[in-house]
């Protein structure tokens, strides 16, 4: 019984790179271990059919997480289901709430835009989207001075915003000036005591 | 209270800002409709305004916020209004879960708009109906994803229906539990003659 109410993630191996690892990470913070299932990424459709028929991904893609028996897909909101099973993780007021879920939205839409861009990222998406992506996320956390979006407490949305920050900069598109304010969050994230080890040991060098 | 403001694009019943729009009506708020020309000189209208922070629309302004991404809009009016969600943990996880697939259909209907595709209705609208046919099968006591009891989802999928009917690329023919779903937002009282009015305005 013990070992089936750890939750178990599937996703690709990928590293740090998609948005499974915004998962990871996530888990990781709250302290809740889990099973990190990573699939080869280059073999994924010939076995997708078979996830699809055990009832893992409906719409044949992945994160997955199972959880309390529960099959959970779609990232962001697989974060807001373990935020609201865990009490945190989310603002109280409905304004705050709103506040977090629009910036997961934003960053919904970089994500679209960031797979799009992995092999060769073009100009536009380097010069024109994440400026703008980068600088629309700042003024949210700017509303209350950080480190994190809501302040001194996390929520999801930070560990989303973090991973864009990771991904772009290992895809060799991220900005070389960043918004302060998105500075403050990545050293806030990486002194998180559940999370700061793992994220030293997977960081590439910075020769 | 202050006059609640949608800004958004001139495209009739398509795209993002009319999902806010008929969710408003549902909810009996009034709103003024504030209206932009979708083309290149959005950008630069958009700068001289200072509409959208982030370059995009709608953006609502209600309660002095301005508000934007048109899903967490959904969520702010469903959590003010204390109705339209789900109740449970996992409800509320099915709800989210179906309006990020709906996302990710809005994805490929948008670049349907600017770089048509001869196979979206073969691959995309097929694909996304057996999706949204496979959750909206799941309780069969009421039209809606949760039953009887109408969610702010309910909406986002009947636009999608609406608007790949609009482009001419609706499913054919309509499951029946989507069919259901249609047939019973189109009657629910406070949107009914909107979207009656809707239709013999295309
Ligand atoms: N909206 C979904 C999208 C999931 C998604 O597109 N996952 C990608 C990897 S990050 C995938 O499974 N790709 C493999 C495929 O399309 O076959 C989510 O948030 O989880
Ligand atoms: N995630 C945002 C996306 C908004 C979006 O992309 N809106 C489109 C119109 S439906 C837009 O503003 N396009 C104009 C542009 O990008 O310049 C939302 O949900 O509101």
């Amino acid at each position: 019984m013990a070992a089936e109410t750890i939750p178990t993630l599937h996703y690709f191996d990928l590293g740090t790179l998609g948005r499974g690892e915004v998962i990871r990470l996530f888990l990781r913070d709250a302290g809740i271990e889990f099973k990190d299932i990573r699939h080869r990424y280059g073999t994924w459709s010939v076995e997708s059919d078979k996830f699809k028929q055990q009832g893992i991904t409906r719409t044949g893609k992945l994160p997955a997480l199972i959880i309390n028996g529960t099959i959970l897909n779609q990232h962001v909101p697989i974060l807001r289901y373990l935020s609201r099973d865990l009490g945190r993780y989310d603002g109280e007021t409905n304004h705050k709430k709103f506040q977090v879920d629009a910036v997961a939205d934003n960053y919904i839409d970089w994500r679209a835009q960031w797979v799009a861009n992995i092999g060769n990222p073009s100009d536009d998406y380097k010069n024109k989207f994440l400026p703008m992506y980068y600088a629309a996320v700042a003024k949210y956390y700017s509303e209350n001075n950080g480190p994190y979006l809501l302040g001194d407490k996390i929520t999801y949305a930070d560990f989303a915003v973090y991973q864009s920050v990771d991904n772009d900069e290992r895809i060799g598109a991220l900005p070389t000036e960043l918004p302060a304010e998105i500075v403050k969050l990545r050293e806030a994230i990486e002194g998180r005591p559940n999370i700061a080890a793992y994220i030293k040991e997977n960081r590439p060098n910075k020769a | 209270m202050s006059t609640v403001t949608l800004h958004y694009f001139g495209l009739g019943s398509l795209g993002r800002g009319e999902i806010v729009r008929l969710f408003l009506h549902e909810l009996n708020i009034d709103y003024e409709d504030v209206l932009y020309t979708y083309d290149e000189t959005w950008p630069s209208v958009n700068k001289a305004k200072d509409v959208s922070l982030t370059g995009t629309l709608p953006v609502l302004e209600i309660d002095d916020l301005r508000l934007y991404q048109h899903l967490p809009i959904l969520r702010y009016l469903s959590r003010r209004a204390g109705a339209y969600d789900g109740e449970t943990n996992h409800e509320k996880y099915l709800v989210d879960a179906v309006s990020d697939i709906y996302n990710d259909w809005r994805t490929g209907w948008v670049a349907q708009l600017t770089a048509k595709s001869p196979d979206y209705q073969a691959t995309h609208v097929d694909k996304f109906h057996r999706l949204f046919t496979d959750f909206y099968s799941r309780d069969s006591s009421g039209p809606y994803l949760l039953g009887n009891k109408p969610t702010y989802v309910d909406f986002a999928v009947f636009q999608a229906l609406d608007n790949d009917e609009c482009i001419g690329c609706a499913p054919n023919p309509l499951s029946e539990p989507l069919t259901k779903l249609k047939e019973a937002v189109l009657a629910r009282p406070n949107v009914k003659t909107y979207l009656a009015e809707r239709a013999t305005a295309k």
